[in-house]
């Protein structure tokens, strides 16, 4: 395995910034695995959404980190000062009476000024944790989706941009449907990926228990952070830097069109959906310390990618399932491609 | 518990019914001849449950060698029970010896036929290529079953032959591939439930295997296509035959020979034991003497010196006391063809003194049943040919052969026998009855001639044949039969006798003058009732004994004294019957064969076989041509391309060991998976795809030398697996 690595590190213009792209992943990674314990997949795909810009939703049971996650992520992000106060993370609980200017920020009048002052509400963070976000009512859940989209939110006519790195994660709980208002799946559409969680392994949950109390502590989250700029760096390296070949991107759609064609799918995969999960793999790529997006990185995200945008037909199986189903054909063309390019 | 049992149980018939049906029906043909209907159906059931419970068992995750040992132990346990049934006495007891014993039968057919489907199922589960293996299996009971066609005993199908036999086919050839057929048909019932990708290959493979099979019959001799008669088309067999042709009436034994011709038809005692050859008997009557029993076309000229061709059947050399009988000791007389000629031809080694000898191609068609072939001496090859007009005759072969054409001047001063011939096999010619007469008539005989010829052994040979012919008479009535050395009693009595005791009167006499000789039989043809014709009609009264005698570097030769007969003369033989039946063993007067349209003549089974061997030549040859070059590619091809050819190179050697790439898999998760085998080989995978993914062109030479590791490292995981796939043609296509 002598000169394994020099194959791997491309001589090529944009390999500095890549290589700082990745140390931005790295620091993140390690922040956050400090943090929580036995969840890397989780943790991976937040840093991925981080870079491809994209949001996440946790479908989770109570008390399995998320916040410490949200929170984790966002402090390990040094804020720029900023006249717009921006704060490294927030955290909103949904509920029924949650009304949209909660979340957005509402217009005060400033009696010394006369003048009515716009008050930032809770998106104007870099992370911004929607807990529970089937609990309110629909109303709230588009105000949200809106900022989510397009990263802005308007009051009283006036347009302020939120954050650019805005990452929302939004956590719904699977049981318990009484007294909720689901996601209609154009709206889930928006989310970049929903990661559905289990319990983690015996030995993380022991580790867990050993130490929360140092963990608990402020001055805990040790080791550098991130600055905003890096990581908008990073993004803008990961986009020009990473192939994604002409073959790989005629497997992903042909995934989508697949996932369309199959009989058990109602509402299939949109155009946008693709054009989200190009720069996903492109980070999940960074991550595994390519600068290629191959057909692992397809297999790896293709179910948290789509698998929430489906709408199935009554009575089908899970929607994860078809995704893999559909998998099979495009990756098989993929892989006989590598043999007749020549 | 037990609907549980019983839904897997249902599970089990339903997924797997066809392995079941290929092994029981397999198992219940290939058995058929021996058992009976009782344990056929216990051989079914126990076939069929083996290999719905092998093809069950694959799917779990047991290990083969585990289960290849459990079957071990309990085929153990059956043979145990099996034997202890038929041991112990309480079962004898409770149900009487004979079920006893047919249940101890039964428990060692079903343990064997039982746990053999179930280790040929999940072996065959297991491994694609094990079904090929289940499919030979049922071609190979198949092709036994009709095997059991040849004693006639089955009903035969009448239809099928004659056809065939009019065609050139040997029937047991078409039935054999009306069997493969069958099989071939199994195996696509086998491909029911997985096959997708792989059928048409597999197919292929199967339909290989059962012309293998067929290739492979003839040549071990288990059957032969121009086997004699196999389906008895010609007619019930005359007497029992052993299950190996030339072996059942091969062996002369004492019994009546009620027929003509001294035995050699295939007439049979009334007893049904096979008749003796050239027997001593009173009163031959000479009834039938004009019957044909054979007609032999000449394919060159020939006019030997004695005036006679010789059609040698057998020779006597073994001295038993009474007479002179075959001899079986190695050595002596290994010049003759003791059975009909298979597939394969028969060779025997040249005769000495070529240059007194002409070769003379000839065919014979049998019009009776012979139990060996007549051949012209001295016969060096013999081989079958098809049969001109099989509701005629019985059989035909070709046989080579170099007739002696020397005179008689020419024999003079060769040596007597053979220098190469160990002490023990010039003993065996030497042998002679202790009977001092004989001697001594030698020993007169010897003073009739010249001083100077005295020592030379065709010159005493001449002699004794002289001496006969002057001294004896010629019947086919004669006295004899019931002495106890009827060659003393007609050379020292009445001296009234025929061939078989001139022959052993003039072998005896050589033999006391030092000249090693025996006793020959068969048919003797009169050149001069040969007409112009190239065909002889060979007749019962033909058949006829002759002493030969052996000269260093000339061979056997005929020392046949035919002193005046007493008996009215054989008439000479129909011209006209001897040119037609002729015309007719040329097959030039074949009405049924003239009926056929010319356009439905087909090869024959040689060529076919033929053509199947040289298209499987081609397959293998082929499959290994591309094999090689994909190897040897990476160092020829453009440096471009070079990378992409090593890694080709490289996942063909994963696919000599099995390992391929299966529909859907990416390579980066097969490289996972072949690394067990190889962990270079996802290294070189990743060169491969960034490379292809990012456009930059990957390093060729440390391609190839890592498709190099990858080599070695499967060689040294799997070497003798690597060793076999190496040999294997066509595993390439499995690399994708």
């Amino acid at each position: 395995m002598e000169s394994v690595e020099q194959d791997r590190r491309p001589d090529e213009a944009g390999d500095d910034a890549l290589a700082r792209a990745r140390e931005v992943a790295e620091t993140l990674r390690g922040r956050l695995r400090e943090a929580i314990v036995g969840r890397d997949e989780v943790i991976d795909r937040v840093i991925i959404a981080l870079l491809a810009g994209g949001h996440v939703l946790l479908e989770d049971y109570p008390g399995s980190g998320k916040t410490i996650l949200a929170r984790a992520l966002g402090e390990s992000i040094d804020a720029e000062p900023d006249e717009r106060r921006i704060v490294p993370f927030r955290r909103i609980q949904f509920t029924p009476d949650l009304l949209p200017s909660d979340i957005t920020g509402v217009s005060v009048f400033d009696p010394d000024r006369g003048t009515f002052e716009f008050m930032p509400g809770p998106v104007f963070a870099h992370v911004v944790l929607a807990d529970e976000i089937n609990r309110t009512s629909p109303k709230v859940q588009s105000a949200l989706l809106e900022a989510m989209a397009e990263r802005q939110v308007t009051v009283d006519n006036v347009t302020h941009p939120l954050d650019e790195l805005f990452l929302v994660i939004a956590t719904q709980n699977p049981l318990g449907m009484a007294g909720t208002f689901p996601l209609p799946a154009p709206q889930l559409d928006r989310f970049l990926f929903r990661i559905t969680m289990t319990h983690i392994a015996r030995d993380a949950e022991l580790e867990v228990v050993a130490s929360f109390r140092r963990r608990l502590h402020p001055e805990f989250a040790g080791g550098p952070r991130v600055r905003q700029q890096d990581v908008l760096a990073a993004r803008a390296a990961i986009e020009s830097g990473i192939h994604v070949a002409r073959e790989v991107q005629e497997c992903l759609v042909d995934v989508a069109r697949a996932v369309r064609a199959d009989p058990r799918v109602a509402l299939g995969i949109s155009t946008r959906a693709l054009v989200q999960a190009v720069p996903a793999l492109q980070a999940h790529a960074l991550l595994a310390g390519r600068d290629w997006v191959g057909a692992d990185d397809l297999e790896a995200l293709a179910v948290p990618l789509f698998a929430h945008r489906l709408m199935l037909v009554a009575g089908a199986a899970d929607a994860p399932d078809v995704v893999r189903d559909a998998l099979a054909d495009p990756l098989e063309a993929l892989a006989r491609a590598t043999l007749r390019r020549s | 518990m037990i609907a549980t049992l019983f839904r897997v149980g249902g599970w089990a018939v339903r997924e797997h019914w066809p392995a079941a049906l290929v092994l029981g029906l397999a198992a219940v043909l290939g058995l058929a001849p021996f058992a009976t209907a009782g344990e056929l159906a216990l051989v079914a059931l126990a076939a069929a449950a083996g290999a719905i419970a092998g093809t069950s068992l694959a799917v779990t995750r047991l290990r083969g060698v585990a289960v290849i040992a459990g079957l071990a132990v309990l085929g153990g346990a059956g043979w145990l029970a099996s034997t202890l049934v038929l041991r112990s006495r309480i079962p004898a007891a409770l149900l009487g010896p004979e079920r006893a014993a047919w249940a101890a039968d039964a428990f060692a057919l079903v343990a064997l036929t039982g746990l053999a489907a179930l280790a040929l199922a999940f072996v065959s589960s297991r491994i694609p290529a094990g079904r090929v293996a289940m499919s030979a299996i049922l071609v190979a009971a198949v092709v036994l079953l009709l095997l059991a066609h040849r004693g006639g005993s089955i009903n035969r199908p009448l239809i099928v032959g004659d056809l065939a036999w009019l065609r050139g086919y040997h029937p047991a050839f078409l039935l054999g591939l009306a069997g493969a057929a069958a099989a071939l048909a199994g195996t696509l019932a086998l491909y029911r439930p997985t096959g997708r990708h792989r059928v048409g290959r597999h197919l292929l493979a199967a339909l290989l295997a059962s012309v293998a099979l067929l290739l492979v019959f003839p040549a071990l001799g288990v059957f032969s296509f121009s086997d004699r008669d196999p389906l008895a088309l010609a007619g019930p067999p005359r007497h029992e035959r052993g299950f190996f042709p030339g072996r059942g009436g091969a062996r002369p034994a004492e019994g009546g020979g009620g027929g003509r011709g001294l035995g050699l038809l295939r007439e049979g005692g009334q007893d049904g034991t096979a008749p003796e050859v050239a027997p001593f008997l009173d009163d031959y009557s000479s009834d039938g003497a004009q019957a044909p029993v054979a007609v032999v076309v000449l394919h060159d000229d020939v006019s030997p010196a004695s005036g006679a061709l010789y059609f040698r059947q057998v020779a006597f050399s073994r001295f038993n006391g009474r007479r002179l009988v075959r001899a079986f000791a190695p050595g002596v007389d290994d010049d003759l063809f003791p059975r009909f000629p298979g597939a394969v031809p028969m060779r025997r080694p040249l005769p000495p003194g070529q240059v007194l000898r002409r070769r003379v191609p000839a065919t014979v068609s049998l019009l009776r049943d012979h139990f060996q072939p007549l051949v012209l001496a001295d016969g060096v090859e013999l081989a079958s040919a098809p049969n001109a007009d099989p509701s005629l005759f019985r059989r035909t072969y070709r046989s080579v052969s170099w007739v002696l054409e020397a005179d008689f001047d020419a024999l003079f001063g060769h040596a007597a026998g053979d220098p190469a011939w160990p002490p023990a096999v010039r003993r065996a010619y030497l042998e002679l009855p202790d009977d001092p007469r004989y001697r001594d008539l030698a020993a007169r005989i010897l003073e009739l001639v010249r001083p100077e010829y005295r020592d030379d052994p065709w010159a005493r040979s001449l002699a004794v044949a002289v001496w006969l012919e002057r001294n004896t008479r010629y019947s086919l009535h004669s006295r004899h039969a019931s002495a106890d050395d009827p060659t003393a009693s007609f050379l020292f009595g009445d001296r009234i006798g025929y061939c078989v005791h001139l022959a052993h009167a003039a072998a005896y006499l050589a033999r006391a003058l030092g000249v090693p000789a025996r006793v020959a039989a068969g048919y003797a043809y009169a050149e001069e009732n040969r007409g112009n014709g190239s065909a002889l009609l060979l007749r019962a009264g033909d058949a006829h004994a002759w002493a030969e005698v052996r000269l260093d570097g000339v061979g056997w030769v005929p020392l046949d004294p035919g002193p005046p007969s007493i008996d009215p003369p054989m008439p000479a033989p129909d011209m006209d019957l001897q040119s037609l039946l002729g015309e007719m063993a040329r097959g030039e007067d074949n009405p049924l064969a003239r009926e056929l349209p010319r356009a439905w003549t087909l090869p024959t089974a040689r060529q076919l076989l033929a053509a199947l061997a040289v298209l499987a030549l081609l397959w293998l040859l082929s499959g290994h041509a591309v094999k090689a070059w994909r190897r040897i590619a990476p160092r020829c091809v453009p440096r471009d391309r070079r990378a992409r050819l090593a890694y080709r190179a490289a996942l063909d050697r994963l696919a000599e060991v099995g390992l391929a790439r299966s529909h859907g898999e990416s390579r980066e998760r097969f490289a996972r998976r072949a690394a067990r085998v190889s962990p270079t080989f996802e290294t070189l995978t990743e060169i491969h795809l960034a490379s292809t993914w990012t456009g930059r062109p990957a390093p060729p030479a440390r391609a190839r030398t890592l498709a190099r590791r990858v080599a070695r490292e499967v060689r040294r995981a799997r070497g003798l697996r690597a060793a076999l796939g190496t040999l294997a043609p066509w595993n390439w296509t499995r690399s994708r």
